[in-house]
């Protein structure tokens, strides 16, 4: 069971292998030189660490401002901050550690480990983990940006209206904050279906699922949380952005809406995100510790299964954040329930950590004495969310200091101990070299006797009655002592991160030279050299088992589907079953280009002329953005013609070509977030309805007759799509020529029916919150319906330049998907419109 | 199990140099137990705090957080426990009776525990929600940027108003009817009980009780621009026949003032 790999496969192969065959992959997978390489660059390696380095830059400056809130709580009336500053330091804070760090570190780390650990070469999408890095990051710099011109987001890192709103909130910097996450989180999307892909479709022959490394299992659940949790907030703002920039109204009650919308929106992702942030380290902490254990996890299945149920229990907890808003208690009752609920599977886990370590034989290196820590610290934060979770105390702390505490547990513990692990445990990987002991140690102390010191007082000043968000307090509340005892030894945990970060450092470039497999871990990326190629597997390993290291000596490649060399200097990978993870085909993959860089570069300027006002310029780049997009679409590798020769060898169950699977995996994925965001629309829409008494009723000014068309020519669409394929598609031929011409005809005809008799029914734009959220919706199917006529134009050209039936078949095939999905998306929208009661 | 409770009351018998590292994390969890162990006894003063009730809501509150503090620190414990038999046996236990563990403390324990802690919560909610008193004393509450106005509609002549404090009869329950003016605030006087949420647009009720002479300060809980710190107010509780007086007199002015 826990006998080591002696001899390390690669590295063997790179021996007998073949010089030629290495320098080979090398050429091809390799990141152009100097800084032009690192501008272009799409691999996975290189991203995933360029997202953990940013991701504790933003760390480092999220934590700079907490020091100066803990300076300014130190005793009561102090003058280190004003409370305008302290608002502002309050939210650039959370929202840095939220959106800035927590969740772009867990994925980055992810996307640096995975392919690693599923033994594969790469990401499925490099461009798009390419274009998500530098979304984040001009997203970050913009939301920073704010401090140049002084106007800072100052609404909490929960930005509740109206406060935020217009009225109370004139000046730029809530655009700053709504632009900038917005902008970040859709990186963050963008890296979940990436990473989805990548465990369902693309892991190592033999991989089953109930093979694959538990990191993998958590990332796939925390990657479906995001796919479908950010779409609620993307939502939530880009209407409060619409009611603050064009005079929508949604969250104001003066003309119909409801600020409680907002807080369900902004929840319904938060809730979510909480666990979003904890299972990546959870997935951490599952892999490190049965290898200081030596000896496979206890429970494995509990484990999956606990992970799933959190995965769907987080989404019935958002109300526990609002218990205080009024809602009825019989309501509260369920949802306290279920937030109690959420204690089990958690549970589950704690105690498999548990079990393994007590049927093992632990060892206390330096990763395992963070994961010690994590468990003293997450059992606190884990105990007080049960106790937050019971109503009528939370109606007491709730917005108070012992919510900072609970959460800055279950964060701070549940989080970034894991990951502090996680940096020193895949350090030897990453750079060859081994922590240095004793400054990790002392590091290590001074952190947990630091957060312990900053955190646990603050329960008690919560239960004494201090609320969250106050700049100062007085005397009598008898909390100045324990203010003071925290913001000293937050000085104590600064300390210890910055010894962390140095020693992190410092062993990297200095640290003694690491062994092959250091710790003597199963998983599949310690079998690579340290640091890995840029191709990490000389050979696709095929895998038997869940720790594949400790069960053979040796790794096994999968001979006939290695991929020892480079086929015409392209990248390649394999293509496995989701479930079975049999080989299905071999994909390209694109190589280094510029265009995610400019695509990103393209958008943060539409954000940065919209901030400005510039309203009208700011289509400009947006145009270029789409121009690049188009770009990018056009220069992927070209797909085998997988439907055309499995028709032409008469079989009608036609297997699609593997990079076709790629791109269906991808679109699928797309078109979840995009329903959580339609949906989150439509809840939108009956919440406003149902929570306000004067609802307008609708104005039948046409009869339902005249409307119908708006309905039937979407669903016509999808109809044509849905008819089944007899002949291979050419460029020629009727199939073709339909899809191309007739459909985009129609769909125009259709948003333009539509956009006449909704004039008719649905009052102006900005007279009342029904008027606002219908013609928004009817927004989101017009938007629908174009980018399929812009994709029916693409289509049509690449057909004029070179009729090539693969690349027809595996468009047209996408964009009758797409057809399908607008009219799902039309129904709904039309009932709204024309059945039930819209504006008056 | 037995040496981390010796362990906890005095140092070992023989020193053991290489636990050090242990011995300085035990230290640390025996501060945070001594922090838990005073918070009770000690968290009761102050003009704010959850722990001093005046009031039942408060005094139920508080009930249920002492028993959830004692539980959570036994279940603390059990998890240290644990660990620590987990580097102290000689023999690693068997895969087996780990998996019970996992089904018995993981799943078990906590849903019998939770199950508790809901039968409990719902057998005192009545005494916390006081929905069952009829005719209670209704105050109008208007939050605004950065003041409380309150209003009390059932006097006969004209409604009295008062900014930033409140008087309220003792041992009778109040209905506080809050509103906001303007964005979102939130309503607490945390030695009666729970808060509530102002928010414009709509009228959110609470029921709260004044048993004590003193109730000490109300705040607002929900952040509201740059005042919100300031965002405070008195509770003033006076005898039911004095608050009677106090309410008819012609002045608004509060009582003890000139």
């Amino acid at each position: 069971m826990s006998t080591a790999p002696s001899a390390i496969a690669s590295r063997d192969l790179d021996h007998h292998g073949g010089v030629a065959e290495a320098s080979s992959l090398s050429a091809a997978w390799s990141n152009a030189p100097g800084w032009r390489g690192q501008l272009t660059a799409v691999n996975h390696s290189t991203i995933g660490l360029r997202i953990v380095a940013t991701g504790l830059g933003f760390f480092l400056v999220g934590g700079a401002l907490a020091m100066f809130l803990r300076l300014q709580l130190a005793w009561p009336e102090l003058a280190v901050l004003d409370a305008r500053r302290y608002a502002q330091f309050v939210t650039l804070h959370g929202t840095t550690m939220m959106f800035l760090f927590a969740v772009p570190i867990l994925e980055g780390f992810a996307m640096y480990l995975l392919p690693k650990m599923l033994g594969t070469r790469d990401l499925p999408f490099p461009r798009l983990s390419a274009f998500g890095y530098w979304c984040y990051l001009f997203g970050g710099l913009l939301l920073y940006s704010s401090l140049l011109i002084g106007e800072v987001p100052d609404g909490g890192w929960f930005m509740y209206p109206p406060l935020t709103g217009i009225r109370y909130s004139p000046g730029p910097a809530t655009d700053f904050w709504l632009l900038g996450v917005t902008f970040a989180e859709i990186a963050a999307v963008a890296a979940a279906i990436e990473l989805i892909t990548a465990i369902l479709a693309t892991r190592a022959p033999g991989m089953r699922l109930d093979r694959m490394p538990l990191f993998a299992w958590y990332v796939l659940v925390t990657a479906a949380m995001i796919v479908f949790g950010f779409p609620p907030l993307i939502l939530g703002s880009v209407l409060l952005e619409l009611e603050r920039a064009f005079g929508l109204v949604f969250f104001d009650p003066l003309g119909g809406g409801n600020p409680l919308l907002w807080q369900h929106l902004f929840w319904l992702f938060g809730h979510p995100e909480v666990y979003i942030i904890f299972l990546p380290a959870a997935g951490m902490v599952s892999t490190i510790l049965p290898t200081f254990s030596d000896r496979p996890i206890v429970g494995h299945a509990w484990i999956v299964a606990a992970v799933l149920a959190m995965g769907f229990l987080s989404f019935g907890l958002w109300v526990h954040h609002m218990f205080v808003v009024g809602i009825p208690l019989i309501a509260l009752g369920f949802f306290s329930a279920a937030s109690m609920a959420v204690a089990i599977p958690t549970a589950v886990q704690l105690f498999a950590w548990i079990g393994t370590l007590m049927a093992g034989r632990p060892r206390l290196d330096v990763p395992m004495l963070y994961l010690l820590g994590f468990i003293a610290i997450f059992v606190i934060g884990g105990l007080t969310g049960v106790m937050l979770a019971v109503v009528p105390f939370n109606w007491q702390v709730h917005d108070t200091h012992f919510v900072v505490a609970h959460m800055h547990y279950v964060l701070i513990g549940g989080m970034l101990f894991p990951l502090l692990a996680a940096c020193y445990y895949w350090l030897p990987l990453v750079s060859g070299r081994l922590p240095l002991y004793a400054s990790a140690r002392a590091g290590f102390w001074l952190v947990f006797i630091g957060f312990n010191g900053t955190f646990l007082p603050m329960h008690a000043t919560g239960l004494m009655g201090l609320p969250r968000r106050v700049e100062t307090y007085g005397f009598d509340l008898g909390v100045h002592w324990l203010n003071l005892a925290s913001s000293t030894a937050s000085f104590v945990l600064a300390a210890g991160l910055f010894t962390v970060v140095v020693d992190l450092v410092f062993s990297a470039l200095r640290g003694a030279r690491a062994p092959q497999n250091p710790w003597r871990a199963g998983t599949l990326e310690w079998s690579l050299p340290a640091p890995p190629p840029s191709y990490t597997f000389a050979r696709i390993p095929v895998v038997a088992s869940r720790e594949p290291l400790w069960e053979t000596a040796d790794l096994k490649v999968a001979h006939e589907h290695a991929l020892p060399t480079a086929r015409d200097g392209q990248r390649e990978i394999l293509v496995t079953h989701p479930l079975s993870a049999r080989v299905e085909g071999v994909v390209r993959l694109p190589g280094n280009t510029w265009l995610p860089l400019l695509a990103a570069l393209t958008l943060a300027a539409t954000l940065v002329l919209f901030l400005a006002k510039w309203r009208l310029a700011a289509t400009i780049p947006f145009g270029v953005f789409l121009v690049l997009v188009a770009a990018m679409v056009w220069q992927s590798p070209r797909p085998t013609s997988g439907m055309a020769s499995a028709l032409q060898r008469g079989s009608r169950a036609a297997a699609p070509a593997a990079d076709t699977v790629l791109a269906r995996w991808g679109l699928l994925l797309f078109l979840c977030a995009d329903t959580a965001l339609f949906l989150s629309l439509l809840f939108a829409y009956f919440y406003l309805w149902i929570s306000n008494a004067d609802w307008p009723a609708r104005d039948a000014a046409i009869p339902l007759a005249w409307a119908l068309p708006g309905l039937l020519i979407p669903l016509a669409i999808a109809a044509l799509a849905l008819v089944p394929r007899r002949q291979p598609m050419t460029a020629t031929s009727r199939g073709t020529a339909v899809r191309l011409l007739v459909a985009p005809a129609a769909a125009g005809l259709a948003m333009f029916w539509h956009w006449a008799m909704a004039a008719e029914q649905i009052a102006p734009l900005h007279s009342h919150a029904a008027a606002s959220v219908s013609w928004v919706m009817l927004g989101f199917v017009w938007t629908h319906l174009a980018v399929g006529v812009a994709g029916a134009a693409f289509i049509a050209v690449r057909c004029l330049r070179h009729g090539d039936p693969g690349w027809i078949e595996a468009d047209t095939a996408l964009l009758d998907r797409w057809w399908i999905y607008c009219a799902l998306l039309a129904v709904p929208a039309w009932c709204i419109v024309h059945l039930f009661p819209a504006a008056g | 199990m037995k040496r981390c409770r010796t362990d906890l009351e005095g140092p070992p018998a023989t020193p053991d140099a290489r636990l050090t590292g242990k011995r300085r994390s035990q230290l640390v969890r025996r501060a945070g137990a001594a922090i838990f162990a005073w918070l009770p006894g000690s968290a009761i003063a102050g003009s704010q705090s959850v722990l001093n009730p005046a009031g039942p809501s408060a005094a139920q509150i508080a009930t249920i957080w002492n028993w959830m503090l004692g539980t959570s620190c036994l279940l603390y414990l059990l998890v240290g426990g644990l660990l620590f038999a987990a580097w102290h046996r000689r023999v690693p236990a068997s895969e087996h009776s780990m998996k019970r563990l996992i089904l018995l403390a993981g799943l078990l324990m906590p849903a019998l525990l939770l199950s508790a802690l809901v039968i409990f919560v719902v057998w005192r909610q009545p005494q916390i929600s006081l929905a069952e008193v009829d005719e209670p004393l209704v105050i109008d509450v208007l939050a605004r940027r950065w003041t409380w106005e309150f209003a009390y509609p059932s006097r006969s002549a004209g409604v009295r108003r008062l900014h930033d404090a409140v008087v309220l009869p003792q041992g009778r329950v109040v209905e506080f009817r809050v509103r906001s003016a303007d964005v979102i605030h939130s309503f607490w006087i945390p030695r009666l009980g729970g808060k509530v949420d102002a928010i414009p647009g709509r009228t959110n009720r609470i029921r709260l009780r004044a048993d004590a002479a003193d109730a000490g300060h109300g705040q607002c809980a929900e952040y509201c621009g740059t005042g919100h710190a300031h965002m405070r107010f008195a509770v003033h509780v006076l005898p039911e026949a004095r608050f009677r007086a106090w309410l008819q007199q012609d002045a608004d002015a509060l009582p003890g003032a000139p």
